[in-house]
């Protein structure tokens, strides 16, 4: 389980998280819904240690996360997979090479012969072949960048995946096929995942619940259909936008 | 006037407290590598490939300019020296001057933009497209996976390029003091011989190490701590090519100053 209390955060004379509260129950996809720039992936940025609060509390499985030391960080981050918004593949090293640095386990790591074979199986649950691991991140399009960011970061089988923007960039088919491959991760592995988003038809397809931040704190939290019915205005005002566009 | 002292002041005060900043980001960036040199595995084949890398990509381009800068050397010798001096003087002065200075500063001037930049460029690449974070998010660490090898390839490398560059440098030098004035082959390598210790070679490989420990640490510093996209990748950059060229330069002051001077 994720908790997340009070959680502030400023960049110079920016507030970008004032106050957050959220909780992330075990085997539930939740979306974070909100407009550009009120922090969503600085949040998600929190819950793996990367980017430190100014005050509040992250418990991840019981562990203060800002509290952490630097091996219990590192041992925290093996449970967590994260998916970047732009793939953040390794320009170096070929997709095969990307994959394995996902296997958090030092044994299944160092063993080629097994590594190459989970590598091929992440590739299959994002609907890759297995030839794309020969391939270099460059010779990718962005939705193929994007299944393999995903590959990579369930490579260690975590029990949470944290998603950046999943969908960001991409045409409607792929869109889909990233959503579809978000809930599957869901229900066929029970994977607890978090999905930083602006797509608010991918939310509600995916999701088991949404949270909406805005101004630096989560205004409104529920279920799709408890958030559709919502009155809250700036939840209205957020979905009607969207909504006439998408028929949901 | 008080107006004017107070920024003086507000401004001498900043610029102290972001130069310790630095400093201590630089203490602790050097304290994560030395925590990274515990995961053999992970830096040990990164580091061989990276040396393979800097090493056969920089091999040209040095031995180019170290021929050119040994002839020069000869040829200058030779201008200089005509008259009274006797002729050998020509080899202990070549031989002499490079080996203890121009090799070795050459070199790391060089490398200074060849692999500083390049490491710079490359690390703050992958800071600003979150590689580097990526890398966090996974539970490794950078240190072990990027900026040991990088700084370990450098150590051993450069050394090699300097001793090659020294050589050739040497010989092109011999061989233009030949083309261009009256000098034997005895009489250069008499004049290499006599005024020759040792310990200038060892004081060639001191500054080289030195040298390279600073290409290594200081792009990889400037790379791993870029900010603020494209713009910030191009600061550190120039940032990295031009601290590191200083700092071989002040140095080799300094090394001048306490090997060869105590």
């Amino acid at each position: 389980m994720i908790t997340i209390r009070d959680v502030a955060k400023r960049f110079g004379a920016q507030v970008v998280l004032d106050g957050v509260d959220l909780d992330v129950e075990e085997g539930e996809t939740l979306a974070l819904l909100g407009p550009s720039g009120t922090g969503k992936s600085v949040l998600l940025k929190t819950i793996i240690g990367l980017i430190r609060p100014d005050r509040g509390d992250i418990v991840v499985d019981g562990l203060s996360v800002p509290t952490l030391s630097r091996k219990a960080l590192a041992g925290l981050r093996r449970k967590i997979g994260y998916v970047f918004q732009n793939g953040a593949l390794f320009d170096s090293d070929d997709v095969f090479e990307n994959i394995r640095l996902g296997l958090t386990d030092p044994d299944e790591f160092g063993d080629a012969a097994y590594a190459r074979e989970r590598a091929a199986e992440c590739l299959r649950l994002v609907n890759l072949a297995p030839e794309t691991l020969r391939k270099m991140p460059s010779e990718l399009s962005g939705g193929m960048r994007k299944r393999v960011g995903i590959a990579r970061a369930i490579a260690g089988r975590p029990k949470y995946v944290l998603y950046d923007e999943p969908t960001s960039g991409l045409d409607p088919v792929n869109s889909d096929i990233i959503d579809g491959l978000i809930r599957r991760l869901n229900d066929e592995l029970g994977v607890t995942g978090i999905m930083v988003t602006h797509d608010v038809r991918g939310a509600f397809r995916t999701a088991d619940r949404i949270a909406l931040l805005t101004g630096g704190k989560v205004i409104a939290q529920g279920t799709p259909a408890e958030f559709r019915a919502s009155e809250d205005p700036q939840v209205r005002a957020f979905l009607e936008r969207d909504f006439a566009s998408a028929s949901i | 006037m008080s107006s004017i002292v107070q920024q003086i002041q507000h401004r001498t005060g900043r610029v102290t407290l972001d130069a310790l900043a630095a400093v201590g980001r630089f203490g602790g960036l050097v304290g994560e590598m030395g925590r990274g040199l515990a995961e053999v595995r992970i830096w040990l084949p990164r580091t061989l490939d990276e040396a393979h890398n800097i090493g056969v990509g920089s091999l040209f381009i040095v031995l180019l300019i170290s021929s050119f800068a040994g002839g020069v050397t000869a040829l200058q010798a030779g201008y200089q020296f005509t008259g009274n001096i006797p002729i050998y003087v020509v080899g202990s002065l070549v031989t002499e001057s490079i080996v203890l200075e121009l090799g070795p500063v050459l070199v790391g001037l060089i490398l200074a933009g060849r692999i500083g930049a390049r490491y710079a460029a490359e690390l703050g690449t992958m800071r600003v497209t979150e590689q580097i974070d990526a890398l966090e998010s996974l539970g490794r660490s950078p240190a072990s996976h990027l900026l040991v090898p990088r700084v370990l390839a450098c150590l051993l490398i450069i050394p090699v390029l300097v001793v090659f560059a020294d050589i050739t440098a040497v010989a092109s030098g011999w061989l233009a003091a030949k083309a261009a004035m009256p000098i034997t082959d005895q009489d250069f390598a008499y004049g290499a011989r006599v005024f020759w210790r040792p310990f200038d070679a060892w004081y060639s490989l001191i500054k080289a190490f030195c040298f390279a420990g600073a290409i290594g640490l200081i792009s990889c510093y400037r790379g791993y701590t870029t900010q603020q996209g494209a713009e910030g990748v191009g600061r550190s950059t120039t940032g990295a090519v031009v601290t590191t060229s200083v700092v071989i330069l002040l140095l080799d002051l300094v090394l001048a100053q306490v090997l060869l001077n105590h």
